[in-house]
């Protein structure tokens, strides 16, 4: 079933949450691939071409999780790579969301903290409509 | 014309000049006329005194021709006398009444009538009985024009006479001259003009000699008031008046200036009083400035501190949310790793270890529900909430706050139903976070104060322009004390803290404001032991 495991970028600053969701995820059944900077996440997401993208949208500074999201995007082309976008609630949360889905429309905006069910039945809507 | 009465309205000089005039012409006038009546009288009595004289004359001349019978020397006496221009006409009748002798050859031989003026005389009007007999002397006009006097002279029988006249007839005949008045009417005349043209001068004497009396006894001293009234009403109270005369404007300046006097001492008084009144008024007006300085000092200090105060207030809000938002995120993945832990994703633990781990995970969700109440406190003060409203289905907010709380009703092995009964959509214009806080909220409550194996129901229905939500459980309910104030931020309900550690006394505060901003109510019904329906409510979009 190796080849039918689906592999998952979680692309985060906090180590810790990051580490958190990788042993959920595994224990689900997910590869888990992480980077913890933009750049480096880039960088992964080239090399091991993941299945779905969890994005940290408040990374380092509120537009670098946008602009990563954009260039991942642009990188993508046409293989539609779904990207759920995770952030902090903040002072400007709803005109993030409003930005983000601008840029990367149809993916999923989940506010943190979020639970284990909620994530794991958006990774299986978005999966299933990719297939 | 017009120039001439309004001066005469206007000046009062010319009101008496022209006064004065009058009385002087009328008295002239009478005086003249009164004159002329005079004079004519005198004349009128002297020219009779004198036709008399002369008719005596005449018969006195003609007297021995008479006795005589010399009828043509008569006749030759009374040509010769008539010849006199003043003398129009002379006629002698005898005591038969046939004119004997006349100086109008035509008559002689002309028996008297009824209408001849001389018998009259002594013999009186037939036709007008009141006319009196015996006037020697009548005045008369003929062809309306000239004016004559005839006199009428009886020649009486006296003892010479006796010898061609029997002694017993009184009057033989009558001598009836008659004088022309043309030069007293030209007498007249001349007294006439004469009379008019020293009226004329003496009018215009007196006018004069009147004009100037009035303009130094009346116009001057009048002018002298009127210019002490103008140099008073310019404010000089020292001027005097200075009309010496006993008369009424003598008194009148005396009375003048005694009034300037009067009014000069209210004047300087009231002055007085005036330079007092601004003198206080100065006073006050530097203690109300002085009280506005100050008053202007403590407003700035006033605003310095309400704009401190403010900004205080705003850092306060972001400060605390900020704080929130730091913890939120250790919290998060505190309660996260405690999840795989209990959930044995890695490795099987201890039923001690897991309850330990229960423990610590539900005093850290406590503390994330405290951190949300106070993140959404925090959105509500800084009008957040108002800013994000936008339209969203309100079955999808409720399906997302069940799932939230899925987990924990699983563990306590609680059935909870959704009973929505409009149809779908259900559009209400809301923020999503603050409205997802409170059905969590409401709901968690629920979730959290009803024992193991209770039901737990979230009901809409709808209401005219509102949707009504109803949270009900079969939990502990609320000790009926307790409802009135259950909204007030910090209270709790007593059983709630003693049975209960969980909970900040915010939540429900809280959610009272969210719902209040959103235009809705909320409202509770509850009773001990039994359950509480919490329930609010939310326009129609």
């Amino acid at each position: 079933m190796s080849e039918g495991k689906k592999k998952i970028l979680i692309i985060d600053d906090d180590r810790d949450y990051m580490n958190i969701w990788k042993i959920v995820l595994e224990k689900n059944s997910f590869e888990v691939v992480s980077a913890d900077s933009g750049e480096e996440g880039l960088a992964i997401f080239e090399k091991e071409k993941p299945d779905l993208i969890i994005l940290d949208v408040m990374m380092e500074t509120p537009d670098k999780g946008f602009r990563i999201g954009e260039e991942i995007k642009k990188k993508v082309g046409l293989l539609g790579t779904p990207i759920i976008l995770a952030s902090a609630s903040t002072d400007n949360a709803d005109i993030d969301i409003d930005r983000a889905m601008d840029w990367i429309p149809a993916e999923i905006y989940m506010e943190k903290p979020f639970t284990e069910e909620a994530l794991l039945k958006n990774i299986d809507s978005l999966l299933s409509s990719k297939k | 014309m017009g120039r001439l009465l309004n001066k005469l309205r206007g000046s009062l000089n010319a009101k008496l000049i022209f006064s004065i005039g009058i009385a002087l012409i009328v008295t002239t006038s009478i005086l003249g006329f009164t004159a002329m009546q005079l004079q004519r009288k005198q004349l009128s009595d002297q020219i009779n005194n004198q036709g008399i004289f002369v008719s005596e004359i005449i018969q006195k001349s003609m007297w021995k021709a008479m006795l005589q019978c010399k009828i043509p020397a008569i006749q030759r006496t009374v040509d010769e006398i008539a010849k006199h221009h003043e003398i129009y006409r002379i006629t002698l009748y005898s005591s038969g009444g046939e004119v004997f002798a006349s100086s109008q050859p035509k008559d002689i031989g002309r028996k008297a009538n009824k209408l001849d003026k001389a018998c009259i005389a002594c013999h009186g009007d037939h036709s007008n009985p009141s006319s009196l007999p015996y006037k020697l002397t009548r005045i008369f006009s003929l062809n309306d024009k000239d004016q004559y006097l005839g006199v009428v002279t009886p020649i009486y029988n006296e003892p010479s006479c006796y010898k061609c006249h029997d002694h017993q007839i009184t009057v033989l005949g009558l001598l009836d001259v008659i004088f022309s008045l043309e030069k007293v009417k030209k007498g007249l005349k001349q007294f006439q003009q004469k009379i008019i043209r020293y009226g004329i001068i003496t009018f215009v004497i007196i006018s004069c000699l009147v004009y100037l009396l009035l303009r130094y006894l009346v116009s001057k001293p009048v002018k002298a008031l009127i210019e002490a009234t103008q140099k008073i009403g310019e404010g000089n109270y020292d001027y005097q008046v200075l009309v010496k005369s006993q008369d009424e404007l003598g008194m009148l300046s005396l009375s003048f200036n005694a009034m300037v006097k009067d009014l000069k001492e209210s004047q300087d008084k009231i002055s007085r009083w005036n330079q007092e009144l601004e003198k206080k008024i100065n006073e006050a007006t530097l203690q109300c400035e002085i009280a506005n300085r100050e008053l202007r000092g403590a407003n700035a200090s006033c605003q310095v501190a309400n704009r401190g105060l403010r900004e205080y207030d705003k850092l306060r809000s972001r400060y605390l949310r900020i704080v929130a938002h730091e913890l939120r995120a250790p919290l998060s993945n505190i309660t996260s790793s405690m999840d795989i832990l209990l959930k044995g994703y890695l490795g099987e633990i201890t039923n001690q270890q897991t309850d330990m781990i229960i423990i610590a995970k539900k005093n850290a969700d406590s503390l994330l529900d405290l951190i949300n109440d106070l993140l959404n406190i925090g959105r509500a003060e800084q009008g957040e909430i108002e800013k994000n409203m936008r339209e969203v289905f309100l079955e999808n907010l409720i399906k997302e706050a069940v799932d939230f709380v899925s987990s924990k009703t699983a563990e306590k092995n609680l059935s909870l139903h959704v009973n929505i009964s409009p149809p779908s959509p259900l559009k209400v214009n809301v923020d999503m976070k603050s409205t997802g806080h409170l059905l969590t909220n409401l709901i968690g409550n629920a979730v959290k104060y009803t024992p193991k194996g209770g039901i737990i129901t979230v009901k809409v229905e709808e209401q005219a322009d509102q949707y009504l939500i109803e949270i009900s459980d079969t939990g502990i309910g609320i000790p009926e004390k307790d409802l009135p104030n259950i909204f007030e931020e910090f209270y709790r309900a007593g059983n709630a803290y003693n049975l209960d550690r969980e909970g900040t006394g915010l939540g429900l505060s809280l959610a009272k404001k969210i719902v209040e901003i959103h235009g809705g109510e909320i409202g509770v019904t509850s009773k001990e032991g039994k359950g509480s329906t919490f329930y609010f409510s939310l326009k129609k979009l």
